[in-house]
């Protein structure tokens, strides 16, 4: 009789193989290459003494949670009033490129501060709620406003509400304060309008939560 | 009318169940003989069934320790065939090393020995004093001197003359014999070069006796795990147990390497085939971390099987020699150039660690740190892990073998120990259910005390009645 432990051999790659499918499954559809983020702030809207440290830390924030194949579309890009139109970036595949691009987009974002934008908001809004229809899901948006302080937005306009309906992202309503009700309900209201279709209230001082 | 209305059919719940018992009771009563077989026939019918299962069990368990004993008396003629050839092996190599040295030796000592052979030919004799002088002495010596004077005088010349000319004589011979030992000290190196070479010869040859010893002691105890098969198995049961463990201990170790192997490759694999990359259902980083690992694996196996130290795979031992030779060389060259590619991921992997940890504390404390340094010392230790550990599993490769062949025999006795005690709970259960269909029907005629006692004591009566009568 012949010993032939080949076959139990055969046991501990497959093992190994077993563990490497069970860390290596993607948690959500493989065909959406990351997730895709976008960032605003109302930065007219909140108190004075607070615009640069809220806009330093939600922008450093943001760029902490990004990953590798990830999308983010930064609304407050510095030195950016003219042309009014959030910073795409589409981040790539391999960690270390991406850590790379975050760094330089760290020290552009150091270098220079945005100016107020006035009356632009709203049009960045919708600029980057379009921007975020044509990216992978799941799709997130952070929108940093004080409902009290923040002017009521005008009803959008919704010649491409059916699209949006059909490519639903979530919103996250970042505010200093817990505001008026009537003019949170506003924000809800255009949100949902933009196409949000689960809208989540989170404190400004809060870290940023997951996008999922 | 609802059936509930009908009740108490005589008025009061309890003469209706009183007279529900007294039925039951009689019923019971009746049934009683056939109840009793019933309840016994089951109770031993379940116990058949019961020890049927014990007893197949038990045999199962027999025949799963045969197994585990077969197998173990396999191993150990195994491991001992191995060390005899390794005697084999070895006493061959000793044979050859002490054989290649012999025509040499030979041609050595002949060459001496002929040459001394000449040269003793050649050398000049050792004179001998001439026999005659001898007598010529002796003669003389034996002349009477008497008181002539002519005789005493030519005497005196005769001994003058003799002297002389033995002076003369033992000057030459002394001459002739300083050229004989001079030649014969010429000799002498020759003759203990031959000794030496002798002396050389005889210890090759005694090696070789006592390997042929310890070869002749290997094979002698390969025969007698032959032979004397069940006596060894009882012998050998430690040794099989302490294989067990320690190659269980390293192969723990070899499964540890093949996780910290995983680690070091998946995340800068990630930066070769890209993070969201996926094969199938899965990301293909880690799957292409996991095939790099397997491959280290399989090519230690395959080294390790070519090289003879193990025997895994029965194909490679059934190669012959040269074919063999190329796949270790083959399979080397592979396992080395992996170790090298995961060297590099490993370096690699430092430096994205370097930056995503740069980057988390730029954005934690929201200054610029510039760029990171390489960090040589973290990330060559790195990279000598990743080229040292695949190369390692093949010197755990025959503890594997080990941890497999005993595995086996442990699994065998393990599951022939849990059979045999399944066996042992079925006869016991068995024992029980045989005594419980009579405790059942013990129980019946407890149920119905009161007509058996009234049954018993009109059955003490009819023997005097009947004696009465006659």
């Amino acid at each position: 009789m012949t010993v032939c432990p080949a076959r139990l051999i055969l046991l501990l790659p497959c093992l190994l193989l077993a563990l490497a499918c069970e860390s290596g499954k993607p948690e959500y559809d493989p065909r959406a290459p990351g997730s895709s983020t976008a960032l605003l702030i109302d930065y007219q809207s909140l108190p004075d003494h607070r615009h640069a440290e809220t806009l330093d830390r939600l922008q450093r924030g943001f760029l902490a949670m990004q990953s590798p194949g990830d999308h983010l579309i930064l609304a407050n890009e510095p030195n950016n009033t003219e042309a009014a139109s959030p910073l795409t970036l589409s981040l790539p595949d391999s960690p270390l490129a991406t850590t790379r691009l975050l760094r330089s987009l760290r020290e552009r974002l150091d270098e220079g501060r945005p100016e107020a934008w006035q009356d632009r908001n709203e049009a960045l809004l919708l600029k980057a709620t379009a921007q975020l229809y044509a990216l992978a899901p799941p799709r997130c948006l952070y929108l940093a406003v004080d409902p009290d302080l923040a002017s009521i937005p005008t009803p959008p306009d919704l010649s491409q509400g059916d699209e949006q309906r059909t490519r639903p992202f979530t919103a996250f309503l970042l505010t200093p304060s817990a505001g008026d009700p009537d003019r949170v309900s506003v924000w809800v209201r255009h949100l949902h309008a933009l196409g949000a279709h689960r809208i989540k209230r989170h404190s400004l001082g809060a870290e940023l939560p997951a996008c999922r | 009318m609802p059936i509930s209305e009908q009740f108490p059919v005589s008025g009061s719940w309890w003469i209706d169940l009183a007279v529900i018992l007294v039925t039951a009771m009689l019923l019971l009563f009746l049934a009683r003989s056939t109840a009793h077989d019933i309840l016994i026939g089951i109770g031993r019918a379940l116990a058949g069934v019961l020890r049927a299962a014990a007893r197949v069990l038990q045999l199962w368990s027999g025949q799963l320790l045969k197994n585990a004993r077969r197998a173990s008396l396999v191993l150990i003629a195994d491991h001992h065939a191995r060390l005899a050839w390794r005697e084999i092996g070895q006493l061959r190599v000793e044979v050859d090393r002490a054989l290649k040295h012999f025509p040499d030796l030979n041609r050595t000592i002949n060459e001496d020995i002929r040459r001394i052979e000449l040269e003793y030919q050649h050398s000049p004799e050792m004179p001998d004093p001439p026999s005659a002088w001898g007598q010529l002495i002796e003669r003389v010596a034996g002349i009477e001197q008497g008181a002539d004077p002519a005789l005493k005088e030519t005497l005196a010349a005769i001994r003058t003359s003799i002297d002389r000319v033995g002076k003369e004589l033992a000057h030459s011979h002394g001459r002739e014999a300083q050229t004989a030992n001079r030649t014969l000290d010429l000799l002498r190196p020759r003759w203990s070069r031959i000794d030496q070479n002798l002396e050389r010869m005889g210890g090759d040859l005694a090696r070789l006796e006592s390997r042929l010893d310890r070869t002749d002691r290997s094979i002698r105890r390969f025969d007698t795990v032959r032979t004397e098969r069940r006596a060894l198995y009882s012998r050998l049961r430690s040794w099989l147990a302490l294989n067990f463990v320690i190659g269980a201990a390293l192969v723990g170790v070899a499964a540890v390497i093949g996780l910290v192997n995983f680690h070091l490759v998946a995340s800068p694999m990630k930066e070769v085939v890209g993070g969201t990359a996926t094969i199938g259902p899965f990301f293909a980083a880690p799957l292409t971390a996991v095939m790099l690992v397997a491959a280290q694996f399989a090519l230690a196996i395959i080294v390790s099987d070519s090289a003879g130290l193990t025997r895994l795979l029965g194909g490679i031992n059934r190669l012959p020699s040269t074919t063999r030779h190329g796949l270790l060389g083959l399979a080397g060259l592979l396992l080395v150039l992996l170790a090298a590619c995961e060297a590099s991921l490993a370096f690699m992997r430092d430096s994205i660690y370097l930056e995503a940890d740069w980057l988390a504390r730029e954005l934690d404390e929201g200054i610029s740190r510039g760029s990171p340094e390489l960090r040589w010392v973290p990330s060559v230790a790195q990279m000598l892990m990743g080229f040292v550990l695949p190369l390692t599993l093949v010197t755990l490769v025959p503890a594997m073998e080990s941890f497999f062949q005993t595995a086996r025999i442990v699994v065998l006795l393990l599951t022939a120990w849990l059979v045999g005690l399944l066996g042992t709970l079925c006869r016991l259960l068995a024992r029980l259910v045989s005594s419980a269909g009579h405790l059942l029907a013990y129980i019946y005629d407890l149920l119905i005390v009161l007509p058996l006692s009234l049954e018993r004591r009109f059955r003490r009566r009819e023997p005097a009645l009947g004696g009465g009568e006659e």
